[in-house]
């Protein structure tokens, strides 16, 4: 009976498990782009004309802001870039390559892993 | 049963590369092409030896002490690393060396480009992923040299003083990063092989956010190597303007305008320059040469109609201008 389980409920759900874990980045990558897509087409319709490189460089900062970084360092940090910078960050601030974020997500995937290990699971890659 | 092992393999690479160390990915297996550089090494290039996730402040703590400024990556830290995104851009990179008066010049995109910079004693700036194109780990490092011997490259990359890096390896890493590096200068000191077009436009860049001292050096530097460079010129004029330097700049412009009599850019700041000097006459004859043609509403033309305006406004006993 357990071994029907295992091999009928918890290897499926398992892999799957995994496979949507490996397919995290790809599906968040796209779904920040449609936000940020939006954003562009904003930018270039209606208010190309009236948005400032002032108003940009607010948007970065704000941006920065949410990221993590404290007001005065994103304020100084958003001044800091052309106006070319700023709209490329503007459009493409989560997406830009950065440091190891994505490596997490893995890590994450390997401490289930263990987990399952330890608990007895990993029968199932010794079984299949 | 194999691919899960392969699996749990990667997945236990990937843990121990979590953080920015530079992990090697097995795969690279491109064929090595023939390759003759000789052996070079900026053996005192300064150390930051990174913490968790902090390699880009700790490569550009390295590169901007390495032309001189004396900098720790803590205070980076401040201007680079976005928390969320575990990691630092590229472009907040760049503006960080601007912001401590350097020019941020991208090197051209293969590695006889770096070794130039080598031996111009210029450590190179790189962004390498030595994971892979679908699952990238991203990473800065700096190159200081090549060991012919072993064919490695040579880096201060992550907690390692002196990391060799096959140039196997390298190449693959660095492909995957878009062949991104940067050379951090000194205002005054030219790259090797420079790109003008690049390097201006790097020089207008530290211009454009209010570096005005170390544009003007840098402007000044294409000019002793390229005196006929008429955006240099005009350039170093406009540094010249804004440090308050009017006569000085007054002849920048004149020798720009020597070069090229129909630059309108620089005979509208001529003209201003002239104005501020309350030097009505030679601000109106100055101009007058930009009124000619001059109703297209393009922003150039608009700044030529404000200065006129200005002149009329600031000089009530000019005659009429059309």
């Amino acid at each position: 009976m357990t071994q029907l389980f295992k091999k009928s409920i918890l290897t499926p759900t398992i892999l799957l498990f995994l496979l949507t874990i490996l397919w995290l980045p790809a599906a968040n990558a796209a779904v920040l782009n449609t936000g940020s897509a939006e954003t562009i087409q904003h930018t270039a319709t209606a208010d190309k004309e009236i948005i400032q490189d002032f108003l940009l460089q607010e948007t970065v900062q704000l941006q920065l802001q949410k990221m993590g970084v404290s007001p005065e360092l994103a304020k100084a940090r958003a001044a800091a870039l052309t106006p070319m910078e700023q709209q490329l960050l503007q459009q493409k601030i989560a997406d830009l390559p950065a440091g190891a974020g994505v490596v997490e997500v893995i890590g994450i995937v390997f401490i289930v892993l263990l987990i399952l290990e330890l608990l007895g699971v990993t029968d199932i890659f010794k079984k299949i | 049963m194999r691919t899960v092992y392969h699996l749990v393999y990667v997945l236990i690479l990937s843990l121990v590369a979590s953080g920015c160390t530079g992990f090697i990915n097995k795969a690279d297996r491109l064929p090595p092409i023939e390759w003759d550089a000789k052996a070079i090494e900026l053996t005192t290039t300064p150390f930051f030896p990174q913490t968790q996730y902090h390699c880009g402040p700790a490569s550009l703590a390295t590169v901007l002490n390495a032309s001189g400024l004396n900098i720790d990556a803590a205070t980076l830290a401040g201007e680079v690393y976005i928390p969320d995104r575990k990691g630092a851009l590229q472009v907040e990179m760049i503006a960080a060396v601007r912001r401590h008066s350097r020019v941020p010049y991208q090197v051209d995109k293969d590695l006889q480009s770096i070794i130039d910079q080598l031996e111009h004693e210029l450590p190179v700036l790189v962004l390498l992923n030595p994971g892979y194109s679908a699952l990238p780990v991203y990473h800065y490092a700096v190159v200081i040299g090549y060991e012919p011997g072993s064919d490695a490259l040579i880096l201060r990359s992550g907690e390692d003083y002196r990391l060799l890096m096959s140039r196997h390896q390298f190449l693959s890493a660095w492909r995957k990063s878009g062949n991104w590096a940067l050379a951090v200068l000194v205002p005054g000191k030219l790259p090797a092989n420079v790109n003008l077009e690049r390097y201006l436009g790097a020089v207008i860049a530290l211009e454009s956010v209010g570096q005005w001292h170390a544009a003007r050096q840098s402007y000044v530097s294409v000019l002793s190597k390229w005196p006929e460079n008429t955006l240099a010129r005009f350039g170093l004029a406009n540094t010249l303007r804004t440090e308050g330097k009017l006569a000085e700049a007054i002849d920048q412009y004149r020798q720009v305008l020597k070069q090229d009599a129909g630059h309108i850019p620089a005979i509208n700041n001529l003209a201003d320059t002239f104005l501020r000097l309350g030097r009505c006459d030679d601000a109106l004859s100055a101009l007058a040469p930009a009124l000619i043609n001059n109703a297209s509403g393009a922003d150039i033309d608009k700044a030529v109609n404000m200065t006129r305006t200005e002149i009329q406004e600031a000089c009530p006993d000019t005659p009429a201008m059309h």
